[in-house]
């Protein structure tokens, strides 16, 4: 009896565990999100239930999962992927900060957030010379923050500038790119970067109140938007305007299986869930991609 | 029920608290450049002791909770911080490696090291050399990249062998090349195996033609005796580690590229000969007039046929180059194919190559690795006929006639090629000696076009090998085979210059020779706190069985089918075959230890077996010591700034020689026919104290970097002492032999090397480096025991003599032409009669009163004082750039070719240098008076010319388009020129000729190549 007891309680154990882990059951959709998105999708899935009570979507999470729709953070070669939204990245500093005077009286141009942000060998030696004994003792007193993981943003925010994720100085974070706040938090003499859903508050549309964005050297219209510490505004600006200094990058769906159901879901994304984006702090596709993203889904039926 | 139950939640909820108390972190550390494996990385927080991370680079450490700061490090990269959060995902850490020249890991025998811990004189050739480079074979390439090291073509044929040395020739009668190992099998170029006993073939085939440059991944010329000691007994010329291109760890997507060449070679200079009315004149002037030319007919005769550009063609050469190369999680592997097609500048010659490599290792469990190396290829190479080097008046040899080519500049320009019905001419009334038979005379552009002079070679170098870690022991098991079958194919018709005397000759020849290669090799690694320690102990055996067998025949009647049908040749030599079989058994052993990261010590040592040598003289015990110090680790110059690396180097040992032909210890015999029946005649008269030649080596180095290794310097200082030197020594009549292979004497080389390398501009999209070298060494024999004085060469032009230099000339000193009203009574005699007004003067050097061999003196070696290279590459956004230059300066070399065109006679051309030798009215000093008596016996030095220059070897602009992102392919163009300029004063088509007599080499080409390649 005891022995039986025993399998049955890892009998249960197990099949609960292979359920939550491979998460693919019929008639469900499964999506598997990282924590940065966990709040845009949410409010996708609840929209779309809103007008098919009857679809069943659930959020699937952890390294082994599997999943009918995984959201990935940027283009993907090579897979069949679906784009349904954009996010925008800003670097960023503690209130906190000793060196925070220093940092704002700064026009943060390209070539300041390259020299501060990686490492020195291949840039240009023009510049290093030019801000030799200004801002390099910035450069000297700041660690610099930044991802490993596998879905971490930093890579884009290294292509963004030229370079590699193996270019940027400074220390590592392992885990989801929120850290990297806590890391900034904890360390207050250091920098780093973050997507806009991590770095304002979702619900007052401001910047965390322990946040300070490094002034861009952007445009003075541009300067106040981002000042202004209003997301909306920022989501605005950046989807209005072309501005090289802040990378943004597509977020988008990649499938294991593609239906009816999966297609009807992706369709209603690009053309209705777009109103979410904002909410969640993301910013909405361009009207060219919505085109191109529904023209590549029907090629798929 | 209850109960239990109750029981298992409580397990449960004890264990997740434990779980939660102690947290295990997990995750791989790689190298951010390769992808590869960080192995024996340390991981640690805090002041716990912390974890390395094992054979894949993995590691897990427990933590009391999350978040944690870990502190990943490892010896030659930039430390990271990594502070876990979460632990979803395994933690993946890319370390960067500190970009300075002592943190290569470079390849030494038997292992890798790195520099910063090396103490010998490695340098290291990258792959973007051979890449640049359009040379067919590696040897092209690496002229003028390495000081120390001095590439000389044989010739300018492709395909044909150069010479290489390292730190000069120690050596008279073994060889002096260096060492080849190919990703661990050592391949040398052995003098046994480069002909098949034919004969009549000019060029031999280079034997690295079976290594396709652009396979090489890098290679590492070991300079000096703590690298080299390894090798023991064939470490004593250098050694050459090349390594082949291996698929990337970490990178999983399969590069794919293909590239193609093609471009256009010319003879790169001409030389001035005579046309055909200044040579009818020259004739009318001073000789017979054979033609009976009136001077209307000589002023109408023109230019005339000029048989240098009708033996020189443009040539066309292509190549096309695959590979493909990538990994998986447990293998990576690497392919390529090659196929290179060269015309040579000479009619009818060139050389043909394809190749096929792979390079696949597999992790087969998580501490044995297995892999295959393997090269297949044919080379087959189109040579010239030649002359056998003979001395005796009929032979065309010793006329200066070696081959068909130079045959083409002796022809008189009146001559035509071909008839009026376009068929060949083979009407030559000059010609009366060595080319025509009754009214029949040879015709060079025939003799090149129909005459066969070819080398193939299939080959197969194959290594396979195992290894097994087990702690911190490898393990490591290699067994190879080279085998290669060459076969020399040799055809001169009866109308042929070579074929004329005997109605048609031809043969073919095949040499046979498999080297079986073992190795079993046992290395420790450890560190264990401020020491570190590399060991190596090992076992290796080298087995090589070579046999070969040649016929000639001649008389033919039917040429169709050329060399292919022997059969008809009525006229049969005796058939040559022969085997050769030699075993070489070695214990190889090397620590390298290192203290505080600062003070390395290297101790080697080999022993070697060979059967080379007689018995009583077989072993060979070769050790060495290296030690080095890196000084820039110091406090006291912890404060110097812009000071990357500074380390010191000295090193000490024994190194050997054993590259002398097989059995030279014991007596052979030649099998011939005399009569009608076989003979045997001594080949060669035993010597059963053969043994060793050894060669101590002594280098004091050092290695400085400036301003973050933007500025490189390595300077060495070297002693090399070669004893017991292998020498042929002139014997006595009764002895049966000419001479001996006896350990006779000794070698000296002394000389000083520097590199630099730096960078001179760095920008975003501008990137432009440089390097430089240059090296002098003294060479000369210092002792050649009771031996006098050896005299060497076709025209004796050689001197063996104790206090100078190896491949010292010899001959008389010219000073001058005897001019009219000159008196002649205080002139020495020449030939016992008194000079005239004309005649050449030389210098009588003992004051003898006569000119004789007794006046001869050492006229220069072939010995450079410098040799220097210097190369720059510059990088702009999508253009690149890079040029190469090498040279020589202070070497000699014997022009043999311009001494036989300055000789004047009835019969052929000369050069146009002979309009102003010495007439009644011209009072020239360089040349005497025209006749057609024969050049004095002896040379003299206007024909030992200078052998410097500078060669622009390769200038090379690329240029890759900006493509759409969605192109699927990276796209390469570019332009190379190679041989562009050379700056000499020598007076032939190019003083680079590795014997150092010019006797009508293959000129050397200038090459235009146009390529792409593609990236996918």
């Amino acid at each position: 009896m005891k022995i039986k007891g025993f399998f049955t309680a890892i009998a249960v154990a197990v099949t609960l565990t292979a359920s939550a882990a491979t998460a693919q059951n019929d008639g469900v959709i499964t999506v598997k999100v990282n924590k940065a998105s966990k709040a845009l999708v949410e409010k996708w899935i609840e929209g779309y239930k809103a007008v098919n009570p009857d679809v069943q979507i659930a959020l699937v999470s952890g390294k082994n999962a599997d999943a009918d729709l995984t959201l990935v953070n940027q283009h993907q070669e090579g897979v069949n992927v679906t784009y349904v939204g954009r996010y925008a990245l800003l670097p960023v500093t503690s209130t906190e900060n000793p060196l925070l005077n220093d940092i704002q009286k700064k026009e943060w141009k390209s070539k300041d957030i390259k020299n501060l942000f990686f490492t020195a060998e291949d840039l240009d030696e023009e510049y290093e010379e030019e801000v030799e004994g200004k801002h390099n003792k910035l450069k000297d007193k700041l660690t610099v923050y930044s991802g490993s993981s596998k879905t971490s943003l930093s890579g884009i925010f290294a292509s963004h500038f030229g370079r590699t994720i193996d270019d940027l100085r400074g220390n590592r974070i392992a885990g989801d790119d929120l850290y990297l706040l806590s890391a900034i938090e904890e360390d207050k003499a250091s920098v780093t970067f973050n997507a806009l859903s991590n770095l304002y508050d979702l619900s007052s549309r401001t910047l965390r109140s322990d946040l300070v964005l490094l002034p861009l050297g952007v445009k003075a219209s541009q300067r106040e938007a981002l000042r202004s510490g209003n997301l909306d505004e920022t989501l605005e600006l950046i989807e209005n305007e072309d501005i090289d200094l802040i990378p943004v990058e597509d977020i988008g769906f990649t499938y294991n299986s593609f239906d009816t159901d999966i297609d009807q879901f992706l369709q209603w994304i690009i053309r209705d869930g777009q109103q979410y984006n904002h909410a969640a702090g993301f910013l909405h596709l361009t009207n060219k991609e919505v085109e191109s993203q529904l023209k590549l889904l029907a090629q798929n039926n | 029920m209850i109960k239990e139950r109750l029981f298992l939640a409580a397990a449960l909820t004890v264990a997740s608290t434990f779980a939660t108390w102690a947290q295990t972190v997990q995750g791989t550390i790689t190298d951010a450049a390769t992808g590869e494996s960080i192995i024996g990385a340390t991981v640690k927080y805090g002041d716990s002791k912390g974890v390395t991370t094992d054979i894949d680079g993995h590691f897990a450490l427990d933590v009391k909770s999350l978040p944690v700061k870990l502190n990943i490090s490892f010896t030659g990269y930039r430390p990271q911080t990594v502070t876990v959060y979460d632990d979803e995902e395994d933690i993946n850490v890319k370390l960067t490696e500190k970009r300075s020249y002592l943190n290569d890991v470079v390849v030494v025998g038997y292992g890798t090291q790195s520099r910063t811990q090396l103490t010998g004189s490695v340098v290291t050739v990258k792959a973007d050399v051979f890449e640049n480079s359009t040379a067919s074979t590696l040897d092209g390439a690496l002229s003028g990249q390495v000081a120390g090291l001095n590439v000389t073509a044989a010739s300018g044929q492709p395909g044909a062998d150069s010479s290489i040395r390292i730190r000069g020739g120690n050596s008279v009668n073994a060889s002096n090349e260096p060492l080849y190992v190919v990703d661990g099998f050592i391949y040398y170029k052995d003098a046994s195996s480069s002909g098949t006993g034919l004969g009549a073939i000019e060029s031999s085939l280079n034997p690295l033609a079976t290594i396709n440059p652009n396979d090489i991944e890098s290679i590492e010329v070991l300079k000096d005796v703590s690298a080299t000691a390894i090798y023991g007994s064939r470490g004593a010329n250098g050694v050459i580690l090349i390594t082949t291109k291996k698929g990337k760890l970490g990178e999983k997507k399969a590069h794919i590229s293909y590239g193609y060449s093609i471009g256009l070679s010319s003879v790169s200079k001409h030389l001035d000969l005579l046309n055909a009315s200044e040579w009818a004149q020259f004739q009318k002037t001073y000789f017979s007039n054979k033609g009976g030319y009136t001077d209307e007919q000589i002023k109408a005769l023109g230019k005339g046929t000029d048989w240098q550009d009708a033996v020189l063609r443009t040539a066309v050469q292509q190549a096309h180059e695959l590979s493909i190369n990538g990994s998986t999680d447990k293998s990576r592997y690497a392919f390529s194919a090659n196929y290179t097609d060269q015309d040579g500048i000479v009619l009818n010659s060139g050389f043909q190559r394809y190749n096929f490599h792979t390079n696949v290792e597999w992790e087969l469990q998580k501490n044995l690795k297995f892999g295959i190396n393997t090269t297949y290829g044919r080379s087959k190479q189109q040579g010239l006929t030649t002359t056998e080097e003979q001395v005796f008046n009929s032979s065309p040899y010793s006329a200066g006639i070696t081959n068909s080519f130079v045959y083409a500049l002796l022809m008189p320009p009146v001559i035509s090629v071909y008839n009026a019905d376009g068929s060949y001419n083979f009407t030559n009334p000059y010609e009366y000696a060595y080319f025509a038979i009754g009214d029949h005379a040879a015709n060079p552009v025939y003799d090149l076009k129909e005459s066969v002079a070819e080398n193939v070679n299939n080959y197969l170098l194959s290594n396979v090998w195992a290894s097994y870690k087990l702690g911190d022991f490898t393990l490591k098991a290699t067994v190879g085979l080279s085998s290669e079958k060459l076969t020399q194919n040799y055809f001169s018709g009866a109308y042929t210059s070579l074929g004329l005397a005997t109605q048609g000759i031809g043969g073919t020849g095949n040499r046979q020779t498999d080297v079986w290669q073992q190795e079993y090799t046992l290395s420790y690694n450890k560190e264990l706190g401020i020491h570190q320690i590399d060991a190596l102990a090992g076992y290796t055996k080298q087995n090589t069985t070579s046999t070969h067998s040649s016929i000639r025949t001649n008389h033919f009647t039917n040429e169709t089918l050329k060399q292919y049908n022997l059969g008809d040749g009525s006229g049969i030599y005796t058939p040559q075959t022969g085997i050769v079989e030699s075993t070489l058994n070695s214990i190889i052993a090397r620590v390298n230890y290192t203290l505080l990261d600062r003070y390395n010590a290297t101790a080697t040592f080999r022993a070697d077996r060979s059967s080379r040598f007689s018995k009583n003289h077989r072993w060979g015990y070769f050790p060495s010591l290296g030690l080095s110090w890196n000084v820039d680790k110091e406090n006291f110059l912890a404060s110097v700034r812009n000071l990357d690396y500074l380390k010191l180097r000295l090193t000490g040992g024994l190194v050997g020689n054993q590259e002398i032909s097989d059995y030279a210890f014991t007596t052979s015999y030649a099998t011939g026919s005399y009569a009608g029946s076989s003979s045997y005649a001594k080949k060669n008269s035993a010597n059963s104290n053969l043994k060793w030649e050894t060669t101590a080596s002594y280098n004091l180095g050092a290695d400085l970097g400036l301003w973050n290794g933007r500025l490189n310097f390595v300077l060495d200082l070297y002693y090399k002492k070669t004893s017991d030197l292998l020498l042929n020594v002139p014997m006595g009549f009764a002895s049966g032999v000419t001479s001996q292979l006896q350990n006779v004497g000794n070698v000296e080389n002394k000389g000083i090397e520097l590199a630099v390398n730096g960078t001179l501009l760095k920008r975003r999209h501008l990137n432009w480096t440089a390097s430089a070298n240059i090296a002098h060494n003294k060479n000369s024999i210092t002792d050649m025991g009771k031996t006098n004085d050896v005299i060497l060469g076709a025209d004796n032009q050689q001197i063996l003599r104790k206090g100078e230099a190896l491949g010292s000339f010899y001959g008389l000193k010219f000073v001058g032409i005897v001019q009219n009203g000159e008196d002649v009574t205080k002139l020495p005699t020449v030939n016992g009669q008194t000079p005239k007004a004309g005649d050449a003067k030389f210098a009588d050097a003992n004051h003898d009163g006569k000119i004789d061999g007794y006046d001869r003196q050492v006229l220069g070696s072939i010995q450079p004082d410098l040799t220097y290279g210097f190369s720059t590459q510059v990088q702009w956004r999508e253009l690149d750039f890079s040029i190469t230059f090498a040279g020589s300066h202070g070497a000699k070399i014997y022009n043999a070719l311009g001494r036989r065109l300055e000789q004047t006679g009835d019969s052929y051309n000369v050069l146009n240098t002979v309009l102003d030798a010495w007439t009644p009215t011209n009072g020239s000093n360089s040349l005497p008076l025209a006749s057609t008596s024969r050049p004095f016996s002896y040379i003299d030095d206007r024909y030992v010319q200078s052998a410097s220059y500078l060669k622009l070897r390769n200038l090379t602009i690329g240029y890759r388009p900006r493509l759409p992102k969605t192109f699927p392919a990276s796209v390469r163009i570019y332009a190379t020129a190679t041989n562009l300029f050379t700056i000499t004063p020598y007076k032939g088509y190019d003083p680079e000729v590795s014997s150092g007599t010019d006797s009508g080499a293959y000129p050397s080409a200038r090459t235009f190549t146009f390529g792409v390649n593609i990236t996918l």
